[in-house]
């Protein structure tokens, strides 16, 4: 560690290229407590768009018609708007109205810029995992499920024990992608003040003025995470195989 | 007060935001244009960097798969900071300096990503295309660019444009992106209109409004989008 902290702090005296949160402990564990926000920001809004999404799924096959349409109508609005115009609009707009995201009374905000940034990207990204479900349900075939018939299932064992399982691993390459987006997403949460990566990497620049240097470091820690996430997506997808489905 | 008078009346929201619709609606504007703009150059320039992916040697197809894999990692806003900071407000040509506005930066900002999923939408359509079909043409003595232009390309555009439209979509909404640098764009208009206004009760109107108006622009465009997938789904999966 001291010996990286030495040579970026030689790199800035031989060359200029200040990376300060290399050399600077105060910086670095600031910077180093961003990018733990922004992974704790995809990893809430992942399991928030599954329930989102699996909600979705439920509403849809529901009995009552205005429900489904409800559902239908929800699906349709967050896929079609800005997800910053959606978060905007929670967190100024419901947040201000319903006093979620203000002092109320002298007393603190009931929800945090952070929990709107979940509550947004959930939003927004659940009804993607809703659609992505839905194709996946589709996907499974129909012999299949005569199958599943023939030798004795019920409805619900058939969804449980055929239909779903089928349905998540044809899903996962979309889910993955989704998963990506969300990760992409999260450098939005900026636009709060949600002290994630991209926030504080605009606090140390405006302190040092070292803005190339510091965008390059936000870069390098997005193409970081996505690059793990889709390790560990594509790990899934081999230790979930069924063989004889696709490739 | 009655329903109609609260919702619609001299004192409610919509009678205060009306005026400032023209407003709004220049702000709008300004959106499109950044998104067909940055769609333009994105379509180019992914097609350029989608052929190379499908070059045969590997000195060409290794480095244009890295970039485009680059591209589409690299979150939307992160180079939207990236372009703003890093190009000059104005550029000297010749003796005089040309101005090189932000909008125009926001351009270029979207159009970056663009490239990256454009060129993955090259690079399927064209591997959809059997290769039996390069072969067949091959075997009717067509040369390459006959067998792009004739063979191939008429295939393969048909899954290449849903996939488009929808692109389409997603950068139109990423305009909103533009915002967070200060473009005068309708979100940007919006938040000016609030802060003239000062009146709490109008911040939801006011910001439903701009979602309303971003879905009824992209609604129907991803529906068309949807509509050409559905008719061009080939039986071949």
């Amino acid at each position: 560690m001291a010996l990286i902290a030495s040579w970026f702090e030689g790199l800035y005296q031989a060359t200029g290229w200040n990376f300060s949160v290399f050399y600077n402990p105060w910086e670095a564990g600031k910077y180093a407590h961003g990018v733990l926000i922004a992974i704790q920001l995809a990893l809430w809004a992942l399991v928030g768009s599954l329930v989102v999404g699996l909600a979705c799924v439920v509403g849809r096959t529901s009995p009552l018609a205005p429900l489904r349409w409800l559902v239908a109508a929800y699906i349709e609005f967050f896929r079609n708007t800005p997800g910053l115009a959606q978060l905007y609009f929670l967190f100024f707009g419901i947040g201000s109205y319903f006093g979620l995201s203000t002092y109320v009374n002298g007393q603190p905000p009931v929800l945090s810029p952070f929990q709107f940034v979940v509550i947004a990207l959930s939003l927004q990204y659940g009804a993607f995992v809703a659609e992505i479900l839905r194709a996946g349900i589709e996907a499974v075939p129909r012999t299949t499920l005569e199958a599943a018939q023939a030798l004795g299932y019920g409805r619900l064992a058939t969804l449980r024990h055929v239909t779903l399982p089928l349905a998540f691993r044809v899903s996962l390459p979309a889910l993955g992608n989704n998963m990506a987006q969300i990760i992409k997403g999260t450098a939005m949460a900026y636009a709060i003040a949600v002290p994630e990566a991209l926030y504080v990497a605009h606090e140390i620049w405006t302190e040092h003025f070292n803005v190339v240097e510091m965008m390059n470091v936000v870069l390098a820690t997005y193409l970081g995470l996505m690059g793990i996430f889709t390790l560990f997506v594509k790990g899934l997808e081999r230790w979930l195989h069924v063989p004889g489905m696709g490739r | 007060m009655s329903v109609v008078e609260s919702w619609f009346g001299p004192a409610s929201a919509f009678a205060v935001l009306l005026p400032w619709f023209p407003m709004v609606l220049k702000g709008f504007g300004l959106n499109l244009l950044i998104s067909a703009l940055s769609m333009g150059i994105g379509i180019a320039g992914g097609i350029l960097l989608g052929a190379a992916q499908m070059a045969k040697t590997r000195w060409i197809s290794w480095p244009a798969r890295q970039l485009t894999l680059f591209l589409r990692n690299s979150p939307w806003l992160v180079i939207m900071f990236y372009v703003m900071f890093l190009l000059p407000f104005e550029v000297k040509v010749g003796r005089s300096y040309l101005e090189f506005p932000d909008w125009i930066k926001a351009v270029l900002a979207l159009a970056i990503p663009v490239c990256g999923y454009m060129s993955e939408i090259v690079r399927g359509g064209l591997r959809s295309v059997p290769t039996t079909q390069w072969e067949a043409a091959a075997s009717l003595a067509y040369g390459p660019l006959r067998t792009l232009s004739s063979i191939i390309l008429p295939q393969a555009i048909r899954l290449m444009i849903p996939p488009t439209v929808n692109l389409y979509c997603s950068v139109a909404m990423a305009t909103s992106l533009a915002n967070i640098v200060g473009v005068q764009e309708v979100m940007t208009v919006t938040q000016t209109i609030l802060s003239t206004e000062t009146r709490p009760g109008l911040i939801l109107p006011a910001y439903g409004m701009t979602l309303l108006l971003f879905f009824a622009y992209i609604f129907p465009i991803s529906l068309v989008s949807r509509g050409l997938e559905r008719r061009w789904a080939t039986g071949t999966r």
